[in-house]
């Protein structure tokens, strides 16, 4: 009953979505997008450096140097092929209150999704296969809040173009909570520069959830876990299951391994009767003493918790 | 030193090219470090990093030449060369034709400087203790032996605890035609070294052992793709060898020279085995096969798509039951120790010589992304996931519990796998210029062979997006999500049937609260806001998530009114993590940059019941039922099996953390910069008993909540850059390090006496420890 109207409610403010003032919209298109530029013509990128001295690193930058490979562009239509003809633009003189200023398509200005097509138009390959229909695409993430065409950060001048100086400091733009959480005692070696988010995610879209590089959870760990990877003789159900977040938290924890909290406590979350006593271990001083409690907790005995090759290893501790 | 061998002729080859490229630049940065490490409260030594060392002396931090030519170029950089978290790459090729990069990465994963063990590596996985120090031990009664071990203990050397990862990797991206790219290259890992290894005997007697790794993994990648304007297809194939060189480890039991097996005293207290012996990961082979695309269609959409078929396998020589020689018929035989029909440490009884593992997985998606009109798109997506496990199967006759008996149950080994079918649909709606409006609603069923087995879960989403300029966002969405599953399956479970009562005794308790299948509802918020004005940054990011678990359908007692009533397990589970980034400009020539993050979380966990036992440990006798003798009275005591209301516990989890950073940087003339900063990480973890059941907890020993559990490390630093000329520029730097700890696990809590001596490494990883580091760096480009 409560699935349905929840069903009900979901539908309710989709209506009201479609129903809604959408008209505005296209005075915005009109105001943003360079349609009154339709009779401009081509003019160079030449042109276009005699003011934009400043863009004068485009040169060797990997972009443009991958125009004429890539598709064919020579340089002096680089500037053009994402910003349209700038006749007109180049004619105003830099003056902003002529019309003909404005003719120029500058993405960084526009919609996201109308500056996203100017990207796409070459780069919906790869891995950006996936991108429409993506959480960024769909949030309206610009390609120009992480990448910078002209001037990037990163790796000097070569892929992947970042407008920050590593991917991690371009994800915390919007992530600033996972900034702080990856100093936590308990972290990967992202704060050391051994890796990066893209190691994990793929931020321009993918079939999983999280935007995860690979299929899963699990696939995604054991790119660099393989010893975890088994298949095993017995496995850990949760560990095949559910994957490797259930226990552990990839970005960073206040307790050894990224563990989510720590064990027995983290055991007991499903394990709290079997075979052993059903003891809130360490509330007392008389079971405080108790090897249970100590360092590792169940795993100093259950020691195989991803599993186990050893035809005794049925309770992961062989 | 092949590495530096090839470094030389890299090096060799790139300046002798040099002359070809019309522009060759290069930069170094080197510095000379001091630092002085202490630690606090009489701690013998600690680790600052686990990631990396931090030396004394002349550290060359980064060499990087870059050559470019009109077409192409090749840049190389090496960072902390001779260190051991050194790094070396170098990449080039001619842009959008052809792109090639290889690298070399050595990183440390340390534990501890300051373990100390008993044990001696002699090679491929054997680990042993002097038959001097076994045969001194083995007579000595439990008080003698616990005695004798803190001596030993004392004695014991000092033995490296981490391990090194190196890593290679080249790989080659070319462009056959304008359309048709093929990519491809090779990765290789190494990590050995060692790692802290529980190795148990017994419930009582923890050990942990200095493990041997030695591991390497070997992968190859090819990909081909078709990219046209209006569709694109990509094919790729992924090879991963992954070979554990020490497939098993043995180790010596510090209590006993001569096997003997065990009776059923000597169940829990673990001395009876001569040593015990465990399967290290398997070496193992996975194969990947992807194809992918996409095409446009009418009205501004695209499908795409994505197919995929894994392979892992293992196959690797089965480990006998067990190393303890005297489990073998006419061996000693007790109430916990049945004896086997066979001698369980020669293979040959084994039902297989090796471990045949297989997993096969398949995955497909197919996406409809549409833009009917400039204000509204549409995305729907079905993707399916099947992890179907094909390992073969064996019954065993039963097993050896930690090298000490034999446990005679027939036991199947189980077949873990799962499938999953999504499908999502997501609208995004620009309301007017400034303000979009998205909706989402999911549906993910899923199938696992045990547990809950078949799994529905329905989530819906709501999101605004505020963009009133493009200096300014917010993003604020939610989520609801109902996860259901079919109920309990509880004939899964293993149990043990007692011959007194006639019940069902489950080793994992029906009705648990497993997070990942059990029937929850989650409410998810987040909120992101960034606001980007001339030189003013600022982002904060919130996120809070609270998962209700449910009781779910199902017979929770198989039948029985009276086994496991009531839900157990996980009850709630609540996150919250607040963040804010801002940079900003104040007079002067004086910037700010602050960060901070506080995140909560708060677990509620309920026992399942503890039944009762006699005066004898051990001995059930009975539920407190009708007609049954009381729990709680007499001699009676709650004990193993869970049955009693009376003894549920529920407790709840506390975990807060504040991180937070402050760097003022000061540029008082053109050529000097300045930067004074601080950074703290303080997290807190606390445990309360909500309830503690009524026998456990007397008023002479009551419940009481753990000690707090503490980290926190403080950073402050402090630089003056001079720049000399445009080339050369110079720095003198001092951080102040400190990392204060306590932790109840580690060291407030004494070990049981009596025989049950745990043998850790000595590997404390919360040493409290403070540092001064000075140093003068220097960056020099030409």
């Amino acid at each position: 009953m409560r699935i349905r109207s929840s069903w009900a409610v979901l539908v309710a403010v989709l209506a009201g979505f479609l129903w809604g003032t959408g008209s505005s919209r296209a005075e915005e298109v009109a105001a943003t997008k360079p349609g009154s530029g339709a009779n401009a013509e081509f003019v160079g990128a030449s042109t276009c450096l005699g003011c934009h001295a400043d863009k004068e690193g485009f040169k060797k930058n990997l972009h443009s140097r991958s125009f004429l490979n890539a598709k064919n562009i020579e340089f002096e239509k680089s500037c053009e092929t994402c910003h349209g003809p700038g006749s007109l633009h180049a004619a105003a003189g830099g003056d902003k209150s002529n019309p003909d200023f404005l003719t120029i398509r500058n993405p960084s200005k526009l919609k996201a999704a109308d500056g996203n097509a100017s990207c796409m138009q070459c780069h919906e390959s790869g891995h950006r296969m996936h991108w429409k229909g993506s959480t960024h695409e769909m949030k309206n993430v610009s390609c120009q809040s992480c990448h910078s065409m002209h001037d990037e950060k990163a790796n000097g001048g070569k892929a992947p173009l970042l407008a920050k100086a590593s991917p991690a400091e371009t994800c915390y733009q919007c992530h600033a909570e996972k900034k702080a959480q990856i100093r936590k005692s308990g972290h990967m070696p992202l704060v050391e520069g051994k890796m990066g988010c893209t190691g994990c995610h793929n931020p321009h879209g993918s079939p999983a959830e999280k935007l995860l590089a690979k299929n899963n959870v699990m696939e995604t760990c054991f790119q660099c876990h393989q010893d975890k990877r088994g298949p095993f003789l017995w496995d850990h159900a949760p560990a095949r299951e559910g994957g490797c977040a259930v226990c552990h938290d990839p970005h960073g924890s206040h307790n050894e391994k990224m563990l989510v909290t720590r064990a027995p406590m983290l055991c007991q979350r499903c394990h709290v009767g079997g075979r052993h006593p059903a003891t809130a271990y360490g509330f007392s001083a008389a079971d405080r003493v108790s090897n249970r409690l100590a360092y590792k907790g169940c795993v100093n005995c259950h020691f195989q918790v991803h599993g186990s090759n050893h035809p005794s290893g049925k309770y992961l501790n062989r | 030193m092949n590495f530096y061998r090839m470094l030389n002729i890299a090096a060799a080859a790139l300046l002798f090219a040099a002359p070809a490229f019309a522009e060759v630049r290069q930069g170094l940065d080197f510095k000379y470090q001091h630092r002085n490490q202490k630690t606090v409260n009489g701690e013998p030594s600690a680790i600052p990093t686990e990631y990396g060392e931090i030396p004394n002396g002349l550290i060359l931090e980064k060499y990087k030449i870059d050559f470019e030519a009109e077409k192409y170029f090749i840049d190389a950089e090496v960072t902390n060369l001779g260190l051991n978290n050194q790094n070396a790459r170098v990449e080039g090729g001619d842009p959008g034709k052809l792109m090639w990069k290889a690298g070399w990465d050595k990183m440390p994963h340390l534990f501890s400087n300051e373990a100390r063990t008993l044990y001696k590596d002699e090679g491929n996985g054997r680990l042993t203790i002097s038959d001097t120090l076994q045969s001194f031990n083995q007579p000595l009664t439990a008080a003698g032996y616990n005695d004798s071990i803190k001596i030993q203990l004392a004695a014991a050397q000092p033995v490296p605890l981490g391990f090194e990862v190196e890593t290679s990797n080249m790989d080659m991206h070319y462009r056959l035609a304008p359309d048709l790219t093929l990519s491809f290259g090779g990765w290789r890992q190494t990590k050995q070294g060692t790692k802290p290894q529980p190795a148990s005997f017994g419930f009582s007697n923890a050990v942990e052992v200095a493990a041997p790794i030695d591991w390497a993994t070997n992968e190859a990648f090819f990909d081909m793709e078709l990219a046209k304007k209006e569709y694109q297809l990509a094919f790729s194939y992924r090879m991963s060898d992954f070979r554990n060189n020490i497939p098993s480890l043995t180790w010596d039991n510090p209590r006993r020279l001569v096997d003997q097996a065990a009776s059923s005293s000597g169940y829990s207290t673990g001395d009876q085995s001569a040593s015990g012996q465990l399967a290290n990961a398997p070496s193992n082979t996975a194969h990947v096969f992807k194809v992918e695309g996409g095409f446009a269609l009418p009205m501004n959409s695209r499908f795409s798509f994505e197919g995929g078929y894994q392979q892992w396998k293992a196959f690797n020589p089965m480990l006998a039951y067990t190393v303890n020689t005297s489990i073998r018929p006419g061996g000693v035989a007790g109430a916990n120790n049945p004896v086997p029909p066979f001698d369980a440490s020669r293979r040959e009884n084994l039902p297989d010589p090796n471990v045949d593992t297989n997993i096969e997985s398949f995955s497909y998606l197919g996406k409809l992304a549409m833009r009917p009109a400039e204000s509204i798109r549409v995305a729907l997506t079905h993707d399916f996931y099947l992890h179907e496990n094909k390992n073969k199967q064996y019954t065993m006759p039963g097993w050896g519990m930690f090298d000490q008996l034999w446990h005679q149950e027939q036991v199947q080994t189980p077949r873990e796998g799962f499938s999953d079918a999504k499908t999502k649909l997501a609208v995004d709606y620009d309301i007017n210029s400034w303000l979009s409006g998205d909706v989402g609603v999911m549906r993910t069923y899923k199938k696992q062979t045990r547990e809950i087995n078949r799994i529905n879960e329905y989530e819906g989403s709501l999101g605004f997006t505020i963009r009133p300029s493009r200096d300014f966002f917010v993003n604020v969405s939610g989520l609801h999500q109902e996860r259901r599953g079919n109920g309990m399956d509880f004939q899964h479970y293993v149990r043990t049937v007692s011959a007194a009562t006639g019940r069902s005794y489950f080793s994992d308790a029906p009705g648990m609260r497993r997070p990942d299948v059990a029937d929850r509802n989650r409410n998810q918020g987040r909120v992101q806001v960034q606001w980007n004005h001339g030189e003013v940054q600022a982002s904060v990011s919130a996120r809070m998530t609270q998962d209700i678990y449910r009781q779910g359908k199902g017979s929770t007692t198989g039948d029985d009114p009276v086994v496991h009533p009531g839900l157990m397990g996980l009850i709630t589970d609540q996150t919250q993590a607040y963040g804010a980034d801002v940079s900003v400009p104040l007079f002067g020539g004086v910037s700010a940059d602050l960060f901070y993050e506080y995140d909560f979380s708060r677990r509620h966990l309920r026992s399942s019941q503890t039944a009762c036992a006699g005066s004898t440990a051990g001995t059930s006798v009975g539920l407190g039922l009708p007609g049954e003798p009381a729990c709680g009275a007499g001699t009676l005591a709650p004990t193993v099996m869970t049955q009693d209301p009376r003894t549920r516990w529920e407790t709840l989890m506390r975990d807060h953390s504040h991180v937070a950073g402050i760097a003022l940087n000061w540029l008082p003339l053109a050529k000097l910069k300045t930067l004074i900063g601080y950074e703290m990480v303080s997290t807190r973890q606390n445990l309360d008993p909500i309830n503690a059941g009524e026998f456990a907890s007397t008023a002479a020993d009551p419940y009481v909540s753990f000690p707090t559990s503490r980290r926190f490390q403080q950073t402050a630093r402090a630089r003056a850059e001079y720049r000399f000329t445009d080339s050369l520029a110079m720095a003198a730097n001092y951080q102040y390090d400190k990392f204060d700890a306590t932790d109840f696990a580690y060291g407030e809590v004494p070990l049981r006496d009596l025989g049950n001596a745990s043998i850790f490494l000595g590997a404390n990883p919360i040493r409290n420890w403070y540092s001064h580091t000075v140093s003068l760096a220097t960056n020099y480009r030409f």
